[in-house]
């Protein structure tokens, strides 16, 4: 079926967000104004206008109240996601880049870079509280000598939350333990990790990196359970609420991409989740595939890209037809 | 002493200098004045000088003699001064066929030795040359037991052929991938299995030989060749630098070059036996002409192996590593040869000049014997395709219409041609006076290959590179009535190919657009099926990004790739089977290098290989059956592997359902008590309209 097209942004897209009934969808790219449109017809709802630079990442509450974006403004906002106006702005010393809802919706977890003069932190705060309250946790990540933060998730619940770092590691916080060292760290990838998601019921989560490659883990104890190789850098991955698949989007590196590849020929990648094979691939993105998201039913999913299009794709009942045999 | 008085009278004061009376003198003058005795004239019986030249004509008449003296005179000319000479002669006042020579120089006479050795003076007279000195100490030379020592053990070199008497005769291929690993594959019919697999095997690249018995590597040091069952090294040959290698046709010999010492010393190209390790001789690059490599293009057999000189083709061969008849041919002008592929027989061209036409000629090696000619003018160019067992010759020439003289800002005069077309020249090598038949093509030529055994051949022409029209010809073979000519079988238009790749076994072939270097807009393959009067397209198939394609040794498989040094992004190589049907992709993080193995030409007879044809589908059934037996192996072991991953995967479930099980109050606590796994306690749904947009349609209103 013919995706929808989503033209609402200048620049390319940094994330995409459904909420969690899935009727409306979220987006941010390099330009200031996030977006959100009816997952249905992809007509456009409203911008959130306030920002003053690219915006790196967003989030929604479970119950579509509360949306969250952090900027390279060295700002994170708390929005009224009805009404768009700014409830909450926290300032940061740095660029924001990964930010989150937790399960409550009553924290608030985001990220920053580290530069030359400050460190990249995780920090989580109490939308209950005010704005000038400290924050509840505050992990100073360069203070360990660790590298920076490139995405982060919460974890189970509201007690850890997990990391991806721009040489590869993953790692899980506690916020019960007094101790301020992560309580699991791995090494899974070479190359930036580029992505975080998680499944329906948070039980594993998905990574996406540089390296070429896409893990499963265990969303306890971050065990890698599974390995989807690909030859090209991987962006995003989703896992299906509904299926044993997972979604891969990427490609080469826009510059790479200019030098080297003809148009139309960027490809979303369906992988089963078991067995690790590749069984089908979308090609219509002009530019690397920057976010991949499921829809909440599954099926549907929506790509988003360098060339700063949203597309969202109903899948063919083929798709719901096919299975690999197993017995 | 009266003398010494009288000086005592002059001075007073001085010594005596006298020996006193009983003096006696045992200091040799030797040790006294070393410089000055050194002079002193001796008596010259050193043998050193005389050489001694055997197989000169025996001549008796005495104006014969004189004309030998003079001919032998002006040959040793270059070896300084003649102090004597001496020519026996028999009773009968005959030379005794050999002669005696005086030089003025150890070294010179040396050197004499070492050149003169060999010469031939005509075809019946070839000289052995001896230090006269030598003679005397071969004369004396005894040959003890002891010296001879045991002959050396006998070294068995293990089963070089082993990977062909495998039951199965799978194919071999060779990549080298990753963070510099080679590994060396098993194609099965279940996808690649690893063989092998080492890290840091060769410094740069691999290469195998030209029959596939060794597997070489490059090294600082020089290169080492792996073979055997188990990949250990068969032998070594260390040349510092080495960078370029080659082997001869038959495996026996390996050259190696370093070409940063060309022209510096005389061991920028080595010439080494395959076998026994040994080193066969240096050669220092010559700088005279360009340096291209090969350096040296071998025969056939391994007998002779040639390169181009200054004016001169130098033809050596490999019984004594010497120049065939100690020296080189002389040709002016000459620009390139090639070796026939089945004949000791060699096709060069001459360029034109002063008014002299270009040619191109067919000689016999080593008699020299010029056996076909062709004069051709206005060229360019000429490229030489022999065809793979050496029926045919084609000679592609480049041709101008017109020539004009060009000064560039030196002053210095090019010539620059225009209109540009290409002739194509066949010789047909088997025939008698070996008839010519020539082809014109007026556009760009860009590539040209014969069929494999055949006697078809592929052309790729055009005026541009997106515009080319591939044709096939054969070379009908005379009957008794009609000469032989030759036959356009199709002709391809308005395609973007470019390049002609032949399956080993002929009648398949695959034109490529161009795996080049560079990206190119799209890569694609057209398969080919050449039969006696049509050109079936069997498929034509994408691999974005390739850089390379190679076919299997059978003919049956192959195989495009894209290579790390040329694109650093899926790099994977995709293997077909002879019709274009993509049988497998595998994927690498990084690929370098993709080689099959080459498989040495078969040891059949023609009839055993006829046999086989004719029963052909004896053998296909059973090996169909095999086949089929074999994929339903694979097919239960992938079930049983699915199954596996499926039950380790529900046993993660379990665990996580376990666990989200005893969060389960917890969560509800967070979201005030609303569960929204099963959908209680959530809040009304909200009802709002859609609209889609159906159509737009646009319409001009007539006021």
């Amino acid at each position: 079926m013919k995706p929808i097209l989503l033209q609402g942004h200048e620049r390319s897209i940094t994330q995409i967000k459904y909420n969690r009934e899935g009727d409306l969808l979220f987006s941010s790219a390099k330009d200031k104004k996030p977006n959100v449109w009816f997952s249905i017809n992809g007509e456009r709802l409203g911008t959130y206008n306030g920002h003053n630079g690219a915006v790196w990442c967003i989030d929604i509450d479970w119950e579509t109240i509360n949306f969250m974006s952090g900027s390279a403004d060295n700002t994170c906002k708390i929005w009224d996601a009805r009404t768009g106006q700014v409830k909450t702005n926290y300032e940061t010393k740095n660029p924001v880049r990964s930010c989150g809802f937790s399960y409550s919706g009553n924290l608030a977890m985001y990220t920053t870079d580290s530069t030359l003069k400050e460190n990249c932190y995780i920090i989580v705060r109490d939308l209950r509280l005010s704005e000038q309250d400290s924050p509840v946790h505050l992990i100073d990540v360069t203070g360990m000598k660790f590298p920076k933060i490139t995405s982060s998730i919460w974890g189970s619940l509201e007690d850890t939350v997990i990391t991806g770092h721009e040489t590869g590691e993953i790692m899980l916080w506690d916020f019960r333990k007094t101790s301020s060292e992560p309580n699991y760290k791995i090494r899974p990838h070479t190359k930036q990790v580029m992505d975080l998601q998680k499944d329906k019921d948070s039980t594993c989560f998905i990574s996406a990196s540089k390296d070429f490659n896409s893990k499963l883990f265990d969303l306890e104890n971050i065990k890698e359970l599974k390995c989807f190789k690909t030859e090209k850098p991987v962006n995003s991955a989703a896992i299906s609420p509904i299926r044993d698949h997972v979604l891969l989007g990427g490609g080469q590196e826009a510059v790479d991409a200019a030098l080297y590849s003809k148009s139309g020929k960027f490809e979303a990648r369906f992988f089963h989740l078991i067995f690790e094979q590749e069984f089908a691939k979308v090609r219509d993105h002009f530019g690397p595939i920057n976010y991949v998201a499921f829809h909440p039913d599954g099926k549907s999913y929506s790509s988003a890209g360098e060339d700063g299009f949203v597309r969202v794709h109903y899948l063919d009942q083929s798709y719901f037809d096919f299975d690999i045999k197993y017995n | 002493m009266v003398t010494n008085s009288n000086r005592n009278d002059t001075s007073e004061n001085l010594p005596d200098f006298s020996d006193p009376e009983d003096f006696v003198d045992d200091i040799s003058n030797e040790d006294l004045l070393p410089e000055l005795m050194q002079t002193e004239p001796r008596l010259d019986r050193s043998v050193n000088k005389i050489i001694i030249i055997d197989n000169i004509p025996k001549v008796g008449p005495k104006e014969k003699k004189e004309r030998l003296r003079k001919v032998l005179n002006n040959l040793l000319k270059n070896y300084g001064k003649i102090i004597n000479d001496y020519y026996p002669e028999d009773e009968n006042q005959v030379l005794k066929g050999y002669f005696f020579v005086e030089l003025e120089d150890e070294n010179l006479a040396q050197k004499a030795v070492s050149e003169l050795n060999g010469y031939h003076l005509d075809k019946m007279h070839c000289f052995k040359v001896n230090l006269f000195g030598d003679i005397e100490k071969y004369k004396n030379l005894v040959i003890r037991e002891e010296d001879i020592g045991e002959p050396a053990p006998f070294k068995n070199q293990g089963n070089l052929k082993w990977w062909l008497t495998k039951p199965e005769a799978y194919d071999q291929i060779c990549i080298q991938h990753g963070e510099n690993i080679i590994s060396v594959l098993l194609n099965t019919p279940n996808g690649p299995q690893t063989l092998i697999s080492r890290e840091k095997w060769s410094e740069t690249r691999f290469q195998w030989s030209p029959k596939g018995h060794y597997l070489c590597t490059f090294h600082e040091r020089g290169i080492a060749l792996w073979a055997r069952e188990e990949f250990n090294k068969f032998e070594r040959f260390s040349h510092s630098g080495v960078q370029l290698i080659d082997f001869s046709p038959c495996e026996n010999y390996l050259v190696t070059c370093n070409p940063s010492r060309a022209g510096v010393d005389d061991q920028a190209v080595i010439v080494w036996c395959v076998r026994t390790g040994k080193k066969k001789r240096a050669f220092s690059c010559d700088r005279s002409v360009s340096f291209s490599w090969p350096y040296f293009k071998w025969n056939f057999d391994d007998k002779y192996f040639a390169r181009l000189g200054n004016d001169c083709l130098m033809v050596y061969e490999t019984a004594n590593f010497s120049l065939v008849e100690k020296k080189s041919i002389k040709i002016p002008h000459i620009k390139d040869f090639e070796w026939s592929p089945a004949n000791n027989y060699i096709s060069y061209w001459v360029a034109e000049h002063n008014n002299v036409p270009a040619r191109v000629v067919l000689i016999e090696v080593p008699s020299k014997t010029e056996i076909r000619s062709k004069n051709l003018v206005n060229v360019v160019d000429c490229k030489m395709y022999w065809q793979s067992v050496g029926d045919f010759l084609c000679v592609k020439v480049e041709r101008y219409k017109k020539a004009n003289v060009v000064k560039d800002e030196n002053e210095k005069e090019t010539l620059r041609y225009s209109g540009i077309y290409y002739n194509l020249e066949f010789f047909r090598i088997r025939e008698k006076q070996i008839p010519v038949d020539s082809l014109e093509i007026k556009e760009n030529c860009y590539s040209f290959a014969w069929e494999p055994n055949g006697q078809r051949f592929a052309i790729i022409s055009g005026e541009a590179t997106s515009r080319t029209t591939g044709s096939f010809y054969r070379v009908a073979s005379p009957t008794a009535t009609v000469a032989g000519k030759l036959e356009l079988i199709k002709e391809l238009k308005n395609r973007a190919v470019l390049q002609i790749s032949w399956s080993p076994n002929g009648q398949h072939c695959v034109l490529i657009t161009s795996a080049s270097k560079q990206q190119a807009a799209s890569c694609h393959a057209e398969f080919y099926d050449v039969q006696s009067n049509d050109v079936i397209l069997s498929n034509k198939i994408e691999h974005e990004h390739m850089t390379d394609y190679e076919w299997d040794p059978t003919g049956r498989y192959f195989v495009t790739y894209v290579s790390y040094w040329n694109y650093r992004l899926e790099n994977a190589f995709i293997m077909w089977n002879f019709q274009g049907r993509q049988l497998q992709k595998q994927v690498f993080d990084k690929l370098y290098k993709f080689s099959w193995r080459p498989r040495p030409p078969t040891l059949l007879s023609p009839e055993q290989v006829k046999e086989i044809r004719k029963n052909l589908k004896q053998y296909s059934e059973k090996y169909n059956a095999l086949d089929s037996t074999r994929q339903r192996i694979v097919s239960q072991e992938q079930l049983e592997k699915r199954r596996k991953m499926m039950a380790e995967f529900s046993n993660f479930r379990r665990i996580a359902a376990k666990r989200l099980a005893e969060q389960k109050v917890k969560r509800l606590e967070l979201r005030n008590g609303v569960d929204v796994e099963s959908g209680e306690n959530e809040v009304e749904e909200i009802e709002y309209t859609v609209q889609f947009l159906v159509e737009t349609k646009k319409e001009e209103v007539n006021e």
